[in-house]
């Protein structure tokens, strides 16, 4: 047999070796003894959530948890979890939770996408205030020493949105803002997988499309030649031999990807073609890059903004504006597709770190807080401004920081009179170690926008007192309270 | 080419010839013409005067109708007067052509055209490939959650309503996803030794993995992923491709290779060899068909045996037997539920508007799941249990509410165990149960209940109406909210080009205005505000004397209306054809109608089972189109 050095039986005999030796702790794998970051994503969409069950599961079977407070674990759903979670979440029941009942108190809740990430901290554009409570979650994590106790090289906050266009709005869709200099700021996103690529040289550092040599390439020209074989047999009628060209396409490309890229941490994850208006496969790409980031610790702090089609989804949103006409139905059914084709996303980014194996033997998603909150909250019937609902909001949070929330249950606070969502981020802060002097900005008590109007009519006078707006959302926060 | 444009006008010469006889006589010298000729000459008056508005004479919405009813719609019907230019002999050729002469719409004329239909290499959908990947591999695998996730990516290829609803085309992700679900599946598979042990053998643990162990995989694994033995050159190669790395990491490279195999996005039919314009399939393609037409997966290790025995699949009654005994499965259940719910479209049901519910006290909350429940448990009781005819689906009166309210709602006890309980004629069979008939919205809607029968029920086609039209004539009507919903639609619809369609889609709609939006029977149609609150009430007027159905013309109620519909052959052919196209995921031709003929035959009175049976199996399953 012809010597090298690299080959994978030279490596195997090596291998044999390696465990042959007796166990001993201190040859355990260096990163195992490490402790992992924690890491924080915020994914939004656009608009509210769609009504009943097409968006959360039933309530039946629900139990109450604490005082107020019901939920079921995931897990006693049968099938997918509703029509808008569908199958891309179905395997993930243990690694998720969903949060209904949350309330926002905004003085204006016209689109700023800000209500979910910055506690009703909308703007008024249509008198050109500037946004009232200008800070959201991901940016005062992002600026925390405790989240970053060691900066050197990483992206403190990575930003992207690859849905472009939408308009006038698009400035504003990714949820993300802060305040400096005392200006109001949008804080700045990439929109092409390219710019996001480049934001992390060490992925792309002797990134040099490594010639591989792997079994993937390897398979895949093997597969194909069976193509080929089947494409010149002539067997095929004409009208099959173009439909069988046409997979062959697809088979010839993804063996191009294949033979010129490497999958693996720390290297640039392969990615599958994209075009021009092709969001859903950037999407993709950017959460690949995102997840091997996350991973390679090259940041701990994500947001990603997502919506499509903001004008044509507007006037959906809003029914009546719509041309033609639909019925309630067929509203309620658009606007369940559109947030599915979004949230689909998720599950497959809660895929991908659930398959990334982090520095402390568990998986990335263990290790980090996926928040996935929407722009407003439940939709209301027929046409109404109200549609910009700021009640009911609900949130989907994933992999739970290090068992720091309650996974795998659906909880409802609405049949105890809801929660504020500013518990929810209070939530957040806590469990990565901030307390209420840490993320407290312009001097507010709490995180948010707590227009007394909207709490007076809400009933929320009691849950939004000083002291209740520092404390973490009963249940569903299992870490320690900071206060 | 030449030859094409020379029968071209031979036929219209044949034509001409045959309608300048015709011409020159009165209708008592017909008899100049045989009865092929005339009946030749009968259709293409229908074809050129009639068809637009009413269909092809196959599916003709006026079938049956007489020389007097025609000539008076000829009269009467604005759109028709241009008809008034045609001679009373071709006038009464077409009555001829319409009289019922056949009482089954389909006729077997050529049978050396069977399985001519067949011309596509049809792809693999979503639900097939997930099936077959399970067959193939274990459920235990195809639930591992990163394949879930790669599958949830892939287009669903779910049929809504009609059977062109799944694209030719793979969509650009599935090429990757098969691959990433590949991948996976071959680690999790040597992984454990249990699987492992099932799929490569139990050779595979050895510390040295042999070529014969490869061989034996080879053999064994791609007899199942191809569907059919793997040939000497190709073991060959894939024995070669598997000493490339060799051990474990080789076997799963040729599992690999094999999951993305050909066959695993299409299905491969080459034949054994021509015969004429076709092709006869192999024993093997044979099995696949069947097995995919009765589970939508791939063959088991029965029927792959079967498959092996030379002569064996050439057998209709042994094709059958295997048929009947896959039905049987979980998966041939599944997938003619499955099939129920794209007939009926009861995938969705909304739950009925809740201010309805609360005139009856009832909360409406979570109801068009209990619909749906309750319809599925129906079938499953009709067809399976008691292996159930296509008119007892539509007649039975049992039911099986298991709540109070729907309990309420059916007017029946309320069951627990597998028996069901009676409800009264007026909500017995399939279409006038609550899964059919709920609505979501504040008034019901005749129009849409009438399409689900007219449309899914019947096979009748209708046009879609010019927008500028309706909004011109709704401006026309002005306010109607003081008038019923009957006349409501029939103000809107009164211009002669709305009453083309309309005078068959309105009289069935307002027979099923006699049931609310919880699909109960009612009296009186209650009018809400915008609030919920109930404001006015109309009388409810069922009765309808216009009702165009091969054998009625009137109805009092549904229950008339239903008897009608199971009198007549329309709705059991419709139903013949229905499953045909879902069995086959395309069109009709006409080169299927011997096939159809069958399956029409069965469904007057055979067992539904039978239908899908004969469906699936008849001489049709051994061709395919041959040549280019």
């Amino acid at each position: 047999m012809k010597y090298d050095p690299f080959s994978r039986r030279f490596f195997l005999q090596g291998l044999g070796t390696t465990l042959a030796i007796p166990f001993l702790p201190s040859l355990l794998p260096k990163a195992y003894a490490a402790t992992a970051p924690l890491r924080y994503v915020q994914m939004a969409t656009g608009f509210g959530i769609p009504r009943g069950n097409r968006f959360f599961p039933s309530d039946a079977g629900m139990s109450q948890v604490a005082p107020g407070v019901f939920a079921k674990p995931l897990s006693n759903i049968a099938g997918d979890l509703s029509y808008t979670l569908g199958p891309a979440f179905t395997p993930y029941k243990n690694q998720i939770s969903l949060v209904r009942g949350l309330h926002s108190f905004p003085v204006i809740n016209h689109h700023n996408n800000s209500l979910p990430t910055c506690a009703a901290g909308a703007r008024d554009e249509d008198q050109g205030r500037p946004l009232a409570f200008p800070y959201s979650v991901d940016s005062v994590l992002s600026e925390s020493n405790k989240v970053y106790p060691n900066a050197n090289g990483m992206q403190r906050l990575v930003n992207a949105c690859p849905y472009a266009g939408g308009g006038i709005f698009f400035a504003h869709q990714n949820f993300s803002w802060n305040k400096k200099n005392g200006q109001v700021i949008n804080n700045p996103m990439t929109t092409l997988t390219s710019d996001l690529l480049n934001r992390f040289p060490q992925l792309t550092n002797g990134s040099t499309p490594q010639p591989v040599g792997t079994r993937e390439k390897d398979i895949m020209q093997a597969v194909y030649q069976d193509y080929v074989k089947v494409r010149d047999s002539r067997k095929l009628s004409s009208v099959d031999k173009a439909r069988f060209e046409g997979y062959m396409q697809l088979v010839d490309e993804l063996q191009k990807a294949e033979s010129s890229t490497q999958p693996a941490a720390c290297t640039p994850p392969t990615r599958e073609n994209e075009g021009a208006t092709d969001f859903a496969a950037r999407a993709r790409n950017q959460l690949r890059i995102i997840a091997a980031a996350l991973s390679c610790q090259l940041t701990n702090v994500v947001n990603f903004g997502m919506d499509v089609n903001y004008g044509e989804m507007h006037k959906i949103t809003h029914r009546g504006e719509a041309s033609p006409q639909f019925t309630t139905d067929q509203y309620d059914q658009m606007q369940a597709n559109y947030k599915k084709s979004l949230l689909d996303q998720v599950g497959f980014f809660i895929g991908l770190l659930s398959q990334l194996q982090d520095v402390d033997g568990k998986s990335v998603l263990d290790n980090t807080l996926v928040y996935v909150g929407h722009e407003y909250g439940e939709l209301l019937d027929g046409f109404s401004k109200d549609d910009h609902q700021f009640r009911n909001m609900g949130a989907l949070l994933a992999g739970g920081a290090a068992g720091r929330f309650q996974m795998g249950q659906y909880v409802n606070y609405a049949a105890g009179g809801g929660y504020p969502i500013h518990n929810l981020l209070v939530s957040i802060f806590n469990a990565f170690g901030l307390n209420s002097t840490d993320y407290r900005r312009d001097g507010v008590v709490g995180f948010g926008q707590y227009d007394a109007g909207r709490i007076n009519a809400a009933g929320m006078q009691a849950k939004t007192a000083p002291a209740e707006r520092v404390k973490p959302l009963p249940y569903l926060y299992k870490g320690v309270a900071l206060g | 080419m030449l030859s094409k444009v020379v029968a071209a006008i031979a036929a219209t010469m044949l034509l001409t010839s045959c309608y300048a006889g015709y011409r020159g006589v009165n209708s008592n010298e017909k008899g100049q013409l045989s009865e092929a000729e005339a009946n030749s000459f009968g259709k293409g008056l229908y074809q050129n005067n009639c068809a637009t508005c009413h269909g092809p004479l196959e599916f003709s919405t006026k079938r049956g109708r007489n020389l007097e009813q025609i000539n008076l719609a000829i009269n009467s019907i604005p759109k028709m007067k241009g008809l008034q230019l045609l001679k009373p002999y071709e006038v009464n050729a077409i009555a001829e052509v319409l009289a019922p002469k056949v009482k089954f719409r389909y006729t077997c004329t050529d049978s050396s055209a069977r399985g001519k239909s067949e011309t596509l290499m049809r792809r693999m959908n979503k639900r097939e490939i997930v099936n077959t990947l399970t067959d193939l591999l274990s459920a235990a695998i195809m639930a591992d959650a990163s394949i879930q996730s790669q599958l949830g990516l892939m287009n669903n290829d779910e049929l809504k309503e009609t059977v062109l609803d799944i694209p030719d085309i793979f969509a650009s992700t599935h090429a990757r996803g098969m691959f990433t679900v590949a991948l996976r599946a071959a680690d999790l598979s040597m992984n454990d030794i249990t699987t492992r042990n099932l799929i490569f053998g139990s050779c595979a643990g050895a510390t040295t993995v042999t070529d014969t162990c490869a061989q034996d995989f080879i053999r064994n694994f791609g007899l199942r992923a191809m569907r059919r033995p793997v040939t000497a050159a190709e073991s060959t190669e894939l024995l070669a491709f598997f000493r490339i790395v060799g051990g474990q990491e080789g076997l799963k490279r040729v599992m690999i290779r094999l999951l993305m195999n050909p066959a695993l996005a299409f299905h491969m039919e080459f034949g054994s060899g021509q015969v004429g314009e076709r092709l006869r399939l192999t024993d093997y393609e044979v099995a696949s068909r069947l097995s995919y037409r009765i589970t939508e997966s791939m063959p088991d290790a029965l029927l792959l045996a079967e498959a092996a025995k030379p002569g064996a699949l050439q057998s209709l009654a042994n094709l059958r037997a295997q048929a009947e005994r896959l039905l049987n499965s979980p998966r041939g259940r599944a997938r003619l539920e499955e099939f129920f719910r794209f007939y009926l479209q009861t995938k969705n049901i909304p739950d009925p508007y809740a201010p309805a519910g609360a005139l009856h006290g009832i909360d409406t909350v979570g109801l068009g799941q209990e619909f749906k429940t309750e319809v599925d448990e129906y079938i499953r009781n009709v067809v399976w249990t008691k292996r159930g005819r296509y008119n007892d689906l539509m007649t039975s009166r049992e039911v099986f509410p298991r709540s109070a309210r729907m309990a309420k709602i059916l007017g029946a006890a309320q069951v627990t165990g597998n028996m069901p309980s009676l409800t009264s004629a007026d909500q017995a069979g399939l279409i006038l149960r609550p899964a059919l008939l709920a609505d979501g919205a504040a008034g019901v809607n005749p129009f849409h209940r009438s399409l689900t029968i007219r449309r899914r029920m019947l096979c009748e086609t209708f046009g879609v109406p010019d927008p500028d039209l309706v909004n011109e004539q709704v401006a026309n009507v002005g306010d109607l909210s003081n008038v019923s919903a009957r006349e409501r639609l029939t103000r809107i619809t009164s211009p002669a080009q709305c009453l083309a369609c309309h005078n068959r889609i309105n009289p069935v709609g307002f027979v099923l205005d006699g049931y609310d939006q919880l699909g109960m029977p009612r009296q009186v149609e209650t009018v809400f505000s915008a609030s919920g609150q109930p404001t006015k009430s109309f009388p409810i007027d069922t009765r309808v004397d216009n009702l165009q159905f091969e054998n009625a013309s009137s109805a009092d109620n549904a229950a008339q209306m239903m008897s009608a519909i199971t009198d007549g052959m329309a709705a059991r052919s419709c139903f013949a054809k229905t499953v045909f196209e879902y069995n086959r995921q395309r069109l009709q031709t006409q080169d299927d109608n011997c096939a159809l003929s069958e399956v029409e035959r069965t469904a007057e009175g055979s067992s539904v089972l039978d239908i899908w049976i004969a469906s699936s199996v008849n001489e049709d399953i051994f061709w395919k189109a041959g040549g280019n």
